[in-house]
């Protein structure tokens, strides 16, 4: 017979957590405790909503990252086209537009940037870092052009509200968050098309043999992910109440890092929305941490960037043992 | 007759196989051609050739080490930030009034350290290199921050100017540092062992290992060539702006990989070389330079290199394809 004593079960609940793959949540444990004991402002459910908050938009574009990570691509125009779809909603608003329209022009737009990504990548076998590369300079550009390298203030207020208000006490972009985790989730574990590109990124040769249409697959894959990071920019403007072309510059990383600190591989296959949520998380909590403590942003940049590289080397070296 | 008709044959072939294997050279012509029409007289003059010439060698230099990493079958997203970090260091160490080699030996230092780190990273843990550059381009660029605090640094003594802005018997000096370094590296990838067994790990990293070759130790070397050279552009270029400022690096990363990728040079690595890299190089300056002349705004030029660097892949796949189908 076992004899279960409360230490086995709190070793065994342990080794379970670092085996079954959450290093990132693990990772957030790690952080939270150590902000917690660090500042007295942590610890606090007004400040987990704010984490919830700011988490919301980077959770969006990761979310559609994860996707095309998990087909084995890579798409880095999320952060640009996210910049682009706000400017575009906004100078429609400006323009006299009714607001739905434009809402869902700016949304449009960008999703068909995915749409050319897919088609691209898919049609011609370009490598998906040389064509998301490329729409991202387009984008970037677009962006700028468009708003004349100036950012636009004035936002319609319903986009305000998909920014900033409320719902039964909780902010309305951690609502869409959650419910687009959710939908997202669905479709990778319990639609047809979730294995679809999981195997893809295994294996593109056999996922064709099989039958698997993966063209069509890798088409919806980065039209989702562009789509996602069209919402990303409308809850953008409606925190900021201005759209700024360049505010979307280096979340593709972010984005892709929360992927990879969830466990996502980049080499395809392997990654799932929990995972990321997490890596998301992860990268939040540091940002929020990091403020509370007044560290200036210069040294933040350097911390992010040395907490990544380690996080992501003490998962590898992990997973080798 | 025969004999005759058999070279016109001959020739036209030639020049058939040439621009299927060397797209890029025509797609230099032709926007030569193409800026040279619209932009005509100040484009072609010799004042803006050299200037041409001047930009194109600050970023050939940068171009070469990117080449090296990608012929590795990795990346170096960290360039801008290392070159940042490394310029600053020189500057702050110039105005403190101590000597110019000293200065450069320790900002170089720096620059090999932060591409040896890299290296290591991704040849002993095995990391994908996008995440450990891109890690690194934000601890390097952070750490020029940190280090200069926002500050912009000015005024450096004539014979450290001299590297980046002066002349040599008419030939502007960065031309001269871009020649000698092309020369290094060209002989160093074609002449040597070392050369040949990065090709090999670019192409095939495990049967390299297998053939007895320390990959981790090319990778290693690869990634510490992109770092030092990265410094020593950043040293070449704030000798030439003549000030030092932590956001320097910001613009050379986009333009190393787009020069890199339209020169010829694959993702897949194992194939191409730092001659290639050096007309897409060229390429790229001189549609900045022709968009400059004809006044077309900073804003829209993203765009046209977004442009290029797709429809610059697409060609080169599709010739290559063809290539093996015909010959």
């Amino acid at each position: 017979m076992y004899k279960t004593t409360p230490r086995a079960v709190v070793f065994e609940s342990l080794g379970i957590l670092l085996r079954k793959g959450s290093p990132a949540l693990f990772g957030l444990v790690l952080l939270a405790s150590l902000f917690s004991y660090a500042t007295p402002y942590f610890l606090s459910f007004a400040n987990f909503l704010t984490i919830l908050l700011q988490s919301s938009i980077l959770l969006m574009v990761a979310l559609g990252m994860n996707l095309v990570l998990v087909s084995g691509g890579i798409d880095l125009s999320l952060g640009a086209l996210l910049g682009l779809g706000g400017v575009i909603t906004v100078l429609l608003c400006h323009g006299g537009t009714a607001v739905v329209i434009s809402v869902i022009a700016g949304v449009g737009i960008v999703s068909v940037f995915g749409l050319a990504n897919g088609l691209l990548i898919a049609r011609t076998g370009l490598p998906p870092f040389i064509v998301t590369f490329g729409t991202m300079g387009i984008a970037q550009s677009l962006a700028l052009g468009l708003s004349k390298g100036s950012s636009l203030p004035g936002v319609p207020a319903l986009i305000r509200y998909i920014g900033e208000g409320r719902c039964i006490g909780i902010p309305v972009p951690v609502w869409i968050a959650l419910g687009i985790t959710f939908l997202v989730h669905l479709l990778l574990s319990n639609s047809c098309f979730g294995p679809h590109i999981y195997g893809i990124g295994a294996n593109e040769q056999s996922a064709i043999l099989s039958g698997i249409n993966v063209k069509k697959s890798k088409i919806k894959v980065y039209f989702l992910a562009a789509l996602l990071a069209g919402i990303g920019g409308l809850i953008t403007i409606g925190r900021m109440n201005s759209a700024h072309p360049t505010v979307g510059i280096g979340m593709e990383f972010e984005a892709i890092a929360a992927a990879v600190i969830g466990g996502t591989s980049l080499f395809g296959g392997i990654g799932g929305v929990p995972g990321t949520m997490a890596g998301v998380l992860v990268i939040g909590v540091l940002r929020n941490g990091l403020d509370l403590m007044m560290i200036p942003g210069t040294w933040q940049i350097s911390i992010i960037g040395v907490i990544i590289l380690g996080s992501v080397s003490g998962d590898v070296i992990l997973r080798k043992r | 007759m025969e004999e005759i008709g058999g070279r016109k044959d001959n020739y036209i072939s030639y020049l058939k196989k040439f621009s299927f294997q060397y797209p890029q050279v025509i797609m230099l012509i032709l926007i030569f051609g193409l800026f040279s029409s619209l932009a005509g007289s100040w484009f072609l003059s010799v004042q803006n050739l050299i200037n041409v010439l001047r930009q194109t060698s600050l970023l050939y230099i940068l171009a070469i080490g990117q080449t090296f990493v990608i012929l590795t079958a990795g990346i170096d997203l960290s360039i801008g930030g290392v070159l940042s970090v490394s310029s600053c260091i020189c500057a702050i160490l110039l105005s403190q009034k101590l000597p110019i080699s000293f200065a450069m030996t320790i900002a170089l230092m720096i620059g090999t350290l932060f591409g040896l780190a890299n290296g290591v990273i991704v040849a002993k843990i095995g990391i994908h290199p996008f995440i450990v550059t891109y890690s690194m381009m934000w601890i390097s660029k952070g750490a020029a921050y940190v280090i200069l605090g926002g500050d912009v640094l000015y005024g450096f003594p004539p014979s450290f100017r001299f590297l980046g802005a002066g002349q040599i018997l008419g030939i502007p000096v960065p031309i001269i540092w871009a020649g000698i370094i092309f020369f290094m590296c060209y002989v160093l990838l074609v002449q040597t062992r070392f050369g040949r067994a990065l090709y090999g790990v670019g192409a095939n990293a495990e049967s390299a290992r297998l053939v007895g070759i320390n990959v981790s130790k090319i990778n290693v070397i690869a990634y510490g060539i992109s770092g030092v050279l990265a410094s020593l552009g950043g040293l070449l270029y704030i000798s030439r702006l003549n000030s030092a400022e932590p956001a320097i690096g910001e613009l050379f990363l986009l333009e190393t990989i787009a020069a890199v990728i339209i020169g010829g040079t694959p993702f897949n690595g194992g194939e191409g070389g730092i001659e290639r890299t050096l007309i897409g190089v060229f390429v790229i300056v001189l549609i900045v330079n022709g968009m400059n002349i004809l006044g077309i705004a900073s804003f829209w030029q993203d765009l046209v290199l977004g442009v290029i660097i797709i429809a610059g892949t697409l060609i080169n796949e599709y010739v290559r394809k063809r290539v093996y189908r015909w010959w």
